[in-house]
């Protein structure tokens, strides 16, 4: 096998892993699977799965009315009720939120239809930061513990977002990778890879780059280079904390 | 109608938290004299949130706007900019409505701490309570929380510099039973929804953290565009409670928050004079919500 051959070899398959991962088709269909549970528990009309993604909300899975037209929308968090949601980590229940007429123009414009009611709830991860957003539209279930339960199901779709999420912030790493690698054989395909990497959002890809750098240093320097990004890593985190 | 409860609420709904003494004062505390006119007249109360929809029919005046932004130079530093702005979402205009329906000649501040990006949640919030401490308010509104550990330290250092300056800080529990800071601290009036429609109603809950119960559930609520929507929440609670208070500083200017609360402890529907009788125990039990 010659070498380009077998290039093209190890492309195909790290394609196929990265397409399997990029597209985490069994968390979705989870999410898919625990909105028709929810929708069901609940009695309501629709129940849609939100993942935080930057400033915009993607939503990942829904199921009951507009569940076909809410998948892939992407709402940015400034604005709209589960945007509010997004941003402060609160609970809201509106009722009649037709009266609302930029929900209602904007509801519209996604699902086809306006709700009459609203209950949408954030998705937290274990440091307390939100993720997500669970949204029950129309809810019919007579019963004072809705709002525990809605959240219930928000908890389960905490350990289920990250997956997802994982696997979008994975793919341009792996994608960048990938460019190193070849880049050491074949100059054009590396070139063609890392103009596709950097179509990707935000830097991630930039800093892929970085690390493969890093990662071609001696050891010394490796381990130096460890220790500082960690320290940085942790000090970023926390200096916009503390006033 | 919702038949929704909000965590915390329970506290105050079916036999609500029981009695609370009230201490029995040599003559007696009575609205007419907690309250003054009840107009809460020179009383700035700030509206930490989304904004507030200046002219909405059912707010009327606000007086002033800040907005908490990300610095233009640094990064990790705010700038209060002060110019009108809108309501992003509506939760401020809904607060700021219930207010001013509580106390219809309060100052309105809104200090809008929601940008239009992600970054600084919390770290806005606590610089936009920092300014209100800073900046002549009396009653600060805060249907907002964190659940962020990270933040407890700020914001009890926060709520401590506002008691000792006898800003009154009028805090929402969150809707779940999930962290609420600063809500949870002894500083602020922490308020949660009790059962009911009659605004001047409130109960008293001597097991904090949830310590107040206020109306919050299917409450028609200002909303921007001119509108009103229904909601339910303890976000509205608070902002009721804070109606309240506003009206017991605009009748004792300087008042501190500890008399305030002894103030409002007496009108409180629950206020008792004699020790309550009832067995502490009880207040665990949550399957009286049926």
């Amino acid at each position: 096998m010659t070498a380009r051959a077998d290039l093209l070899r190890q492309l195909a398959a790290v394609a196929d892993d990265l397409g399997t991962i990029a597209a985490p088709t069994e968390a979705r269909r989870q999410l898919k699977a625990l909105c028709r549970t929810a929708r069901l528990a609940l009695d309501t009309g629709s129940v849609s799965v939100a993942r935080l993604h930057g400033d915009t909300l993607v939503y990942e899975a829904a199921d009951g009315r507009g569940d076909d037209l809410i998948v892939g929308t992407l709402l940015p968090i400034s604005q709209g009720i589960a945007g509010y949601v997004a941003r402060t980590g609160q609970a809201l229940i509106i009722d009649q939120v037709a009266r609302d007429p930029r929900f209602a123009r904007d509801v519209a414009e996604r699902v086809g239809y306006v709700p009459d009611s609203i209950l949408a709830t954030p998705i937290v991860d274990d440091r307390g930061d939100v993720i997500g957003v669970l949204s029950v539209l129309d809810r019919r279930r007579q019963g004072n513990d809705t709002l525990a339960i809605a959240s219930a199901f928000a908890d389960h779709a905490a350990l289920v977002l990250p997956q997802i999420d994982l696997a979008v912030r994975l793919a341009p790493i792996l994608l960048a990778a990938v460019a190193d690698a070849v880049g050491r054989s074949d100059n054009d395909l590396a070139a063609a890879l890392r103009r596709q990497a950097a179509r990707l959002p935000d830097d991630t890809a930039e800093l892929a780059a970085l690390l493969a750098d890093l990662h071609n240093l001696s050891p010394d320097a490796r381990a130096a280079a460890v220790r500082v990004v960690g320290e940085f890593t942790k000090f970023a985190s926390t200096v916009r904390r503390r006033r | 109608m919702t038949d929704i409860v909000p965590a915390w609420a329970e506290e105050f709904f079916d036999d609500g938290p029981g009695p609370a003494l009230s201490l029995a004062f040599p003559g007696r505390l009575t609205r007419s004299w907690a309250y003054g006119d009840g107009s809460g007249r020179g009383v700035r109360v700030a509206v930490i949130d989304s904004g507030i929809e200046d002219g909405h029919p059912l707010v009327g005046k606000v007086q002033q706007a800040i907005a908490v932004e990300d610095s233009d130079d640094d990064d990790d530093e705010v700038q209060f900019v002060e110019a009108p702005h809108d309501d992003l979402y509506g939760h401020g205009t809904a607060c700021a409505g219930l207010i001013r329906a509580m106390a219809p000649e309060v100052e309105l501040v809104s200090v809008r701490v929601l940008g239009p990006d992600l970054k600084g949640s919390a770290y806005n919030f606590a610089n936009g309570l920092e300014w209100c401490i800073d900046n002549g308010v009396h009653v600060v509104n805060l249907s907002l929380s964190t659940a962020n550990e990270d933040y407890a330290e700020t914001f009890y250092e926060l709520i401590d510099q506002a008691t000792q300056r006898s800003v009154m800080v009028v805090s929402a529990m969150n809707n779940e039973r999930k962290r609420s800071i600063p809500s949870e601290f002894a500083g602020v009036f922490s308020v949660a929804c009790c059962e009911g429609s009659d605004r001047e109603r409130f109960l008293r809950n001597p097991r904090a953290p949830a310590e107040w119960g206020a109306v919050g559930v299917d409450m028609e609520v200002p909303w921007v565009g001119g509108s009103t929507i229904v909601a339910t929440g303890n976000s509205f609670a608070a902002a009721v409670m804070a109606g309240h208070v506003a009206r017991v500083v605009g009748a004792h200017p300087g008042i501190t928050p500890w008399q305030a609360k002894t103030v409002l402890a007496a009108l409180a529907a629950n206020a008792e004079t004699s020790p309550p009788a009832r067995s502490p125990s009880k207040r665990r039990s949550t399957s009286s919500l049926s």
